[in-house]
């Protein structure tokens, strides 16, 4: 039998998950161009390929495809633009994202989506105008998901792209939703992550949820939720590879069980956690050279705690 | 996984195995065609490349993974399966074997995968020794790449599966003391790598892998100072890729090597950094709940030094 990677794909996990055709391309393309990708008559560029697996949480890169040289030229270019970003060039973010719109011009919506997002991104990191950039947003969200009501959603499959646009609007605390409407949708989008996900996708996505669930819970000082949310998170990194978040989230949960627990009669033993927790969260932040919150933590340490994080007790520096 | 790039894996593989571009494209496609199909300059046909991948004796599929309908199901198994081996989960990992092994179809990746696998778990259920798990993972990668040892000194662009499979030969062979087979190996998967010719994050953390068992050879071959420059090279690049779960492995293979160098030295003045650095990989995996991690170092911290590792 032929191998037919993503209708094939598609496929199998609609089936197993019971998720409609339309369900699954709403926004990125029509039912008849996704049966006909199914059956194995289309084939279809990486980044539409990405929309599509991604709101499975799976990933392009696991089905080892040979990719066509247009099509890797385009995936080159996105990667330029991510790290030109992440590498703080924005000028030459911008001319890369300029460049790649020109290109792709005729191409379908999620290359202009791919676009709004990278230029959202430069335009936080350059402090702009919070408004503006919520509106480069929204329509970045409307191009894969038109139909989406945040109070009256019942379509929770979104791909790694959609899930950063609403993490972003969730950060710089768009106007158009609710406290509440944003704590649900980070709930129902985190159930399906945590159903359906591939474990690199879980890491990278999974505990960016729960990051932003523990902002919005940190904003009312809800410290059982913080707590809560913080095992969830620690949960998801010791099923992942990855190291970057866990020194804030264990800071952040020594942080609210002191809160919690210190006029309590469990006090003395929570304490003791608290200081495992910030002995963890220090070695974390040492390692990654994160100076100004390793001091944070020994502040923490000795006003809170009354306790100092000795010299003896640490890595050399 | 990986993806690959078509004009590199049809280059690469004709200059490996010595084939001219007019040897490779008779037949099939004009000189001046194959010469733009190899630098990326035009878009080769699905029937073109299977042509051209099977006059280099090489799969002509453009997926390497296992993907039929009939097999969807035997990626998430392998999914699992592969989960239980990280874990060193051996039995639970044999149960998914089984599963795999009844519903496997006779597409040729599939078969290497699970000749291979099956090899390790004989060899870590202690059913074979060494010797004979060398023996079935030739046999495995064979199966896609008969003449590989014709490329350990030159770059080939391997699948990922079959690097894999490498991988776990080179340290089979340092297990039977074949020590220097085992680093040419290694240092061929590294030569590979570096080529770019896979695209993917994970990518990078094979890499890491590979690199840390190559240190462990070169322990085991007393080359101390050699393994602790390529545990520091690890260590910056799992800070770097974010292989989190790496740092405390490394840190500790890092204190055991400098330990074996101060005991060959005679001189025992780095104690205290040692310890220190022990410490600081056992609280790394205790922040990462790596609870199979943070045993091993508190065991061997303890053994070594007579005290705890833990403050309090």
């Amino acid at each position: 039998m032929e191998p037919n990677t993503l209708g094939v794909v598609l496929f199998y996990y609609r089936r197993k998950y019971r998720i409609t055709q339309g369900e699954l391309c709403q926004g990125i393309c029509s039912i008849a161009t996704l049966s006909r990708i199914e059956m194995g008559f289309k084939e279809v560029d990486s980044l539409m390929s990405e929309g599509l697996l991604g709101r499975f949480g799976k990933e392009v890169t696991r089905f080892e495809i040979i990719l066509n040289d247009k099509d890797y030229y385009l995936w080159e270019k996105r990667n330029e633009i991510e790290a030109s970003i992440e590498t703080e060039n924005y000028e030459k973010a911008f001319q890369f994202i300029k460049n790649y719109r020109k290109i792709t011009k005729e191409e379908h919506n999620l290359h202009l989506q791919f676009c709004l997002l990278s230029h959202a991104k430069i335009e936080l990191a350059l402090h702009n105008d919070k408004n503006d950039i919520c509106r480069m947003l929204i329509r970045g969200l409307d191009l894969s998901k038109p139909y989406f009501k945040i109070n009256n959603e019942t379509n929770y499959l979104f791909n790694q792209m959609e899930i950063e646009i609403i993490l972003m609007l969730i950060h710089l605390e768009y106007k158009g939703w609710e406290k509440y409407e944003k704590e649900e949708l980070l709930l129902s989008v985190f159930k399906n992550v945590s159903k359906m996900y591939s474990e690199n996708q879980k890491e990278n996505i999974g505990i960016r949820i729960l990051l932003a669930l523990l902002e919005i819970e940190q904003k009312d000082e809800n410290n059982s939720k913080i707590i809560k949310y913080s095992d969830k998170a620690l949960d998801f990194i010791s099923q992942s590879r990855g190291i970057q978040s866990i020194a804030d989230i264990r800071f952040l949960k020594a942080k609210a069980m002191e809160e919690h627990y210190r006029k309590k009669k469990s006090w003395k033993k929570y304490r003791v956690c608290c200081m495992e927790e910030c002995l963890m969260a220090y070695y974390v932040f040492d390692l990654l050279h994160r100076k100004r919150e390793k001091e944070e933590v020994c502040r923490f340490c000795e006003d809170k705690l009354e306790w100092q994080i000795t010299k003896q007790e640490i890595s050399s520096e | 996984m990986a993806n690959y790039k078509a004009g590199d894996i049809i280059r690469m593989t004709r200059i490996a195995s010595g084939i001219s571009q007019e040897e490779l494209c008779f037949g099939i496609c004009s000189v001046e065609t194959l010469s733009r199909i190899e630098n990326g300059r035009h878009n080769v046909k699905k029937e073109t490349y299977e042509r051209l991948m099977m006059k280099l004796e090489r799969i002509p599929e453009k997926n390497y993974a296992i993907c039929t309908s009939d097999d969807m199901e035997l990626l998430e198994e392998k999914t699992l399966l592969e989960n239980a081996l990280v874990k060193y989960d051996y039995k639970k990992a044999e149960l998914y074997l089984k599963i795999l092994k009844e519903k496997v179809s006779d597409f040729i990746v599939n078969e290497q995968y699970i000749r291979n696998t099956e090899a390790l778990l004989d060899f870590y259920n202690h059913r074979i020794n060494a010797e004979e798990c060398v023996r079935r993972l030739e046999d495995a990668l064979r199966l896609t790449a008969p003449g590989y040892d014709k490329f350990i000194d030159k770059i080939y662009p391997f699948t990922e599966q079959e690097l894999r499979i490498l991988m776990r030969l080179a340290n089979s062979y340092a297990r039977i003391d074949e020590f220097e087979k085992s680093i040419s190996i290694y240092q061929m998967i590294l030569r590979c790598l570096d080529e770019g010719y896979m695209i993917g994050k994970n990518v990078k953390t094979f890499q890491i892998v590979v690199m840390r068992n190559y240190a462990n050879t070169l322990a085991l071959l007393d080359k101390f100072k050699e393994t602790i420059d390529l545990l520091k090279e690890i260590y910056d690049l799992s800070l770097k890729y974010n292989y989190g779960s790496m740092i405390p492995i490394i840190l500790d293979d890092m204190a055991w090597t400098e330990m074996q160098i101060d005991k060959l030295e005679n001189c025992y003045l780095n104690i205290e950094d040692i310890k220190n650095k022990k410490r600081q990989a056992y609280y790394i995996a205790a922040a990462r709940n790596d609870n199979n991690i943070k045993k091993i170092i508190k065991e061997t911290f303890e053994e070594s030094f007579k005290e705890k590792i833990t403050l309090f």
